[in-house]
């Protein structure tokens, strides 16, 4: 944030509007945008009455604090106060921890009236439950949770991207772990191929060394591991059955798409996590936290020209009740887009909340001009006739207005805006487009060296990928007229160890027989078990305001593991796995 | 279920004799270095024998003409009818009445015989014996007891000793002393003898062309699937010849240990670095650094976030991240950085800062620096109003 509060003055500079009222308008590079003094005055009351909520001992008068602190943030816009409801969460924490179970309970609902359907607030009652000895409460309160996070935009985006980051983890251990299967079951017929033919003119001791070697080479490679994975599957391919090379080459392929796949997300990432997306996501959630305006000023200063982040600045500025900050955006909107009729409606607004209806008649009549069907210009405009006493006027205008849009000219009527004049939010529409031209800046950004060059090593690990497939068909029909050395039967000797072997190692059963896709199933379950308190770890961590712990994942997991282990037990017993 | 091993540690005789006490069913193959042979034994008692470098049809023609049964034009009218006609030669030749049937089965017999006879010269090689319920063999086979085979084979070495002269013999296989000539062929036709389980005892004399093939087609249990495979001929119609042997058992170790390799690189490259398993190829270097920085970034949010409730609360940042954690606001592994690496965190009045340590000393770049400016909630500069007064007049008063 503060990284950018040099870009920001700067853009401040080109893009703030003229100042009126003047000298009282906040400086951009304090406040992120510019603000009067009432807008400051609303903030610090917000504030102040935070304060006195902390210092509350009584329910009542903090649930009375509480809803005064929800009214002052009504006043410019805002719904949802998300700062104080992960202070209200962590205060209902440190209370559970001193045994004040009641200011625990009174904090938690305080934590949800000023941010609704929060999954921590969810998770820290689970955690007041659990202190208070009431566990079937807390097990409840912690599935209530989960839900929840599906209605929050950025954890909901941010749990999907690491969803499939996770997922495509889990696929490629799990491969590695096939192929060493693979290795099990094949691997001496494979090193007894290679001891043969090195054998051939060399004393057998020596044959043997090299063979050993020949396997082991790619280990001193940089990223030997990857090297030895992909060399050993590649030499493993001639002696598996069909299924197994198909799971092979699947996995080839799979390697060699995951980098891409993970760098387009990561770059979308970067842009979500980005302060002046999450201050956008917050202005379409009327969520107001503490740095919500030094955000909006980034925002401003990482896209200087972009004439929807004016639009949208325009529609903060006015939802704040700065109009004459909101009409030199508007102003500078029209210059770009001359036919931008909510530009064009919110500068007739201006002028009636001036009371220069002369002027407001004629943006609306320009309005109206370029769109005929527009039903909130003719709406304002009657509501300019009116103020004018052209009555005539403003019959004929609302007529129009109702015979365009007669549901949404009645809802007007009944509830009237606060200036009598509708004010279209269209900057906020904008933000998708925003979010677009912020993912290309970035995008443009670490792409200087773009074009062909970057193109075609971008694209490399699927060309690796295919070559691998290619060089594994042609090792294939080469060694395929000398034969290959059949595995030995069964990896286990047989005894007390062959049964809990079966057991305990998955997919070597199915992989002694051939059976590729059974064989990676199986070694998928366990791995996808173990892998989950990995979830976070493998991705990006959710910012969460009250942290859930892990303790829930590694209960799925040993319950997960104890199922999955028993269901083969019981196979075993009941006649082979 | 299958045994396995090698002749060095158990010899032929002591693995024939094992199976023959406990009654077992199945196949025992033995690989030498020039040939394998497979042994079908139906309630420990041998019933056919084959190997791989020569056939049933090659072997069984040789015995016929060797032992006169059949003359050297017929033999070769048969295979000549055999070629055209498909099939089994040995039907074949019971069909077209070039010999009967009991002769068949005695020849097939004294040629299992001379299998078994020649593997008892093989000292090296492996063997493996497939356990089941049925095998294959010709119906009509008288089978072979292993006690009477082995006492047959030692008194056989014996006088080859001592037809050699004064070097020792050979150590004859375990139990009772042979007895002296004991003949190798089994009863004549037309003599009663006891048939195998489940099939009749062929009728005394020639018989007419039996209606079909006969062998008991019940396969003995196929070691597994494999990837390319052959079929035998012979009375094994089942049984699967692999076209290379099978690696021998004492390799083990060598494929357990490569997996073992790979399963621990596997586990921690998945606990250390991964990201490498995600963009694993090393020219990949750069990607993998931003998808660091842009965890990093989650990370330092969420720390960011915590901290800044905090002071919400407390009027200042937390002295030690430790405590944070205390509060519920961050877990444990959100004191370490993407990589593992712990982090060093320094709280000031208005700010604090984070940075990556590694052997005792920061990463470089991996740093940021937080503060309360721009938090309408926590920064007092932020909501600093001009005070109305500034514009008033100054009054004088005298």
């Amino acid at each position: 944030m503060r990284r950018l509060a040099g870009a920001a003055a700067l853009a401040a500079l080109l893009l703030a509007p003229a100042p009126s009222g003047a000298q009282s308008v906040s400086s951009p590079q304090v406040t992120g945008v510019e603000m009067t003094p009432r807008v400051r005055n609303t903030l610090k009351q917000i504030e102040e009455q935070w304060l006195q909520w902390i210092v509350q001992n009584d329910r009542e008068q903090a649930r009375s604090a509480v809803d005064n602190l929800l009214e002052t943030a009504r006043q410019i816009g805002m719904a949802r106060l998300p700062d104080l409801s992960a202070g209200a969460v962590a205060r209902a924490a440190q209370a559970a921890r001193e045994k004040d179970f009641p200011r625990a309970h009174w904090s938690l609902e305080a934590a949800e009236r000023f941010d609704p359907g929060r999954p921590e607030t969810a998770f820290a009652e689970a955690g007041v439950l659990r202190l208070e000895g009431k566990y079937p409460g807390a097990v409840l309160a912690w599935l209530s949770a989960l839900p929840r996070i599906f209605g929050h935009p950025l954890e909901r985006y941010i749990l999907l991207q690491d969803l499939v980051i996770w997922a495509l983890t889990l696929l490629l251990v799990t491969g590695c772990l096939f192929v060493a299967v693979q290795m099990l079951t094949k691997g001496t017929s494979l090193f007894q191929d290679m001891v043969d033919f090195l054998g051939r003119s060399l004393p057998r001791p020596a044959a043997f060394v090299l063979a050993a070697l020949a396997l082991l080479w790619p280990l001193v490679l940089p990223y030997g591991p990857l090297w030895l994975v992909l060399y050993w599957s590649l030499l493993l391919w001639g002696y598996g059955s069909t299924s197994e090379r198909v799971v092979l080459i699947v996995l080839w392929l799979l390697a060699g798409a995951s980098p891409i796949l993970v760098g387009e997300l990561r770059q979308r990432m970067t842009v979500e996590l980005s302060p002046p997306a999450r201050a956008m996501r917050s202005l379409e959630e009327h969520r107001l936290y503490g740095a919500l305006f030094s955000d909006l000023g980034a925002l401003r200063s990482l896209l200087p020209e972009s004439v929807a982040v004016k639009h949208l600045m325009a529609d903060v500025h006015r939802s704040l009740d700065q109009w004459d900050l909101a009409r030199s955006l508007y102003r500078q909107v029209l210059e770009q887009e001359p036919r931008n009729t909510a530009a064009m409606i919110n500068l007739g607004a201006y002028a009636f909340v001036k009371q220069d209806f002369g002027g407001a008649i004629r943006s609306f009549q320009s309005t109206i001009e370029i769109d005929p069907q527009n039903a909130a210009a003719h709406y304002n405009l009657s509501q300019a006739f009116s103020v004018s006493y052209m009555f005539d006027e403003q019959t004929a205008a609302m007529e129009r207005a109702r015979e365009i849009d007669r549901e949404r000219v009645a809802g007007w009527i009944a509830n009237p805006p606060a200036q009598r004049v509708v004010t279209p939010m269209e900057g906020m529409t904008r933000i998708p487009e925003i979010r677009r031209q912020l993912l290309a800046a970035r995008g443009n950004g670490g792409k200087a060296r773009a074009g062909g060059l970057e193109l075609f090593r971008r694209g490399l690990p699927l060309l690796v990928s295919l070559s691998l497939i290619l060089v594994a068909v042609a090792l294939h029909l080469a060694r395929r007229p000398r034969g290959y050395t059949d595995r030995p039967s069964e990896v286990f000797p047989e005894g007390a160890f062959d049964r809990w072997g079966r057991i305990l190692l998955p997919g070597v059963a199915s992989a002694e027989i051939g059976e590729g896709g059974k064989s990676f199933l199986a070694i998928l379950v366990p791995t996808a078990l173990l892998m989950i308190p990995l979830f976070g770890k493998v991705g990006v961590r959710i910012p969460w305001r009250y942290d859930p712990g892990n303790l829930a994942s590694w209960i799925v997991v040993v319950l997960g593991l104890a199922l999955f282990f028993g269901a083969r037990l019981r196979r075993e017993l009941r006649g082979g796995v | 279920m299958a045994v396995e091993g090698t002749l060095d540690l158990f010899k032929l005789p002591e693995i024939l004799q094992l199976i023959s006490q406990q009654g077992k069913t199945g196949i025992l193959t033995v690989q030498g270095q020039q040939d394998i042979v497979a042994i079908s034994f139906l309630n420990g008692r041998i019933v056919a024998a084959d190997a791989l470098n020569q056939t049933l049809e090659e072997g069984l023609s040789q015995i016929l003409l060797k032992e006169g049964m059949i003359s050297a034009p017929d033999l070769g009218r048969a295979a000549s009818e055999h070629q055209s006609a498909g099939g089994r030669l040995v039907d074949l030749l019971v069909e077209r009445r070039y010999i009967e049937r009991p002769q068949l089965l005695e020849a097939l017999r004294l040629q299992t015989w001379r299998l078994l006879e020649q593997l008892m010269g093989w000292n090296q090689g492996d063997f493996k014996f497939y356990s089941g319920d049925e095998v294959s063999y010709e119906e009509g086979f008288v089978p072979i007891a292993v006690d009477e085979f082995l006492l047959h084979a030692a008194q056989k070495a014996h006088d080859a000793a001592l037809r050699q002269g004064p070097r020792p013999a050979p150590e004859p296989a375990p139990g009772p002393r042979p007895a002296p000539a004991a003949p190798p062929a089994g009863p004549r036709p037309g003599e009663a003898r006891p048939a195998p389980t489940g099939a009749a005892a062929p009728a005394p004399g020639p018989r007419p062309a039996p209606a079909g093939p006969r062998p008991v087609a019940a396969p003995a249990p196929a070691p597994r699937p494999a990837a390319e495979e052959h079929e035998a001929p012979g009375p094994f119609v089942r049984m699967k010849v692999e076209p290379r042997p099978a690696p021998p058992a004492s390799l083990a170790w060598v494929s357990r240990t490569l997996a073992i390799l790979l399963m621990v690189l596997a586990v921690a490259v998945l606990a250390r670095m991964p990201d490498s398993l995600l963009i694993p190829f090393p020219w990949q270097r750069g990607e993998r650094d931003a998808l660091l920085r842009e965890q990093r970034a989650a990370l330092y949010l969420k720390i960011d976030r915590a901290a800044k409730t905090w002071f919400l609360l407390e009027g200042s940042f937390p002295e030690r991240l430790e405590v944070l954690v205390d509060a519920g606001l961050l877990s444990p592994a959100d004191l370490r950085d993407p990589e593992g690496r712990p982090l060093r965190y320094t709280a000031q009045e208005e700010s604090y800062t984070l940075q990556p340590v590694e052997g005792g000393r920061p990463v470089p770049g991996a740093e940021t620096s937080e503060a309360i400016s721009g938090n309408f909630l926590l920064d007092p500069e932020f909501l600093r109003v001009p005070p109305e007064s500034a514009a008033a007049p100054l009054v004088l008063l005298d």
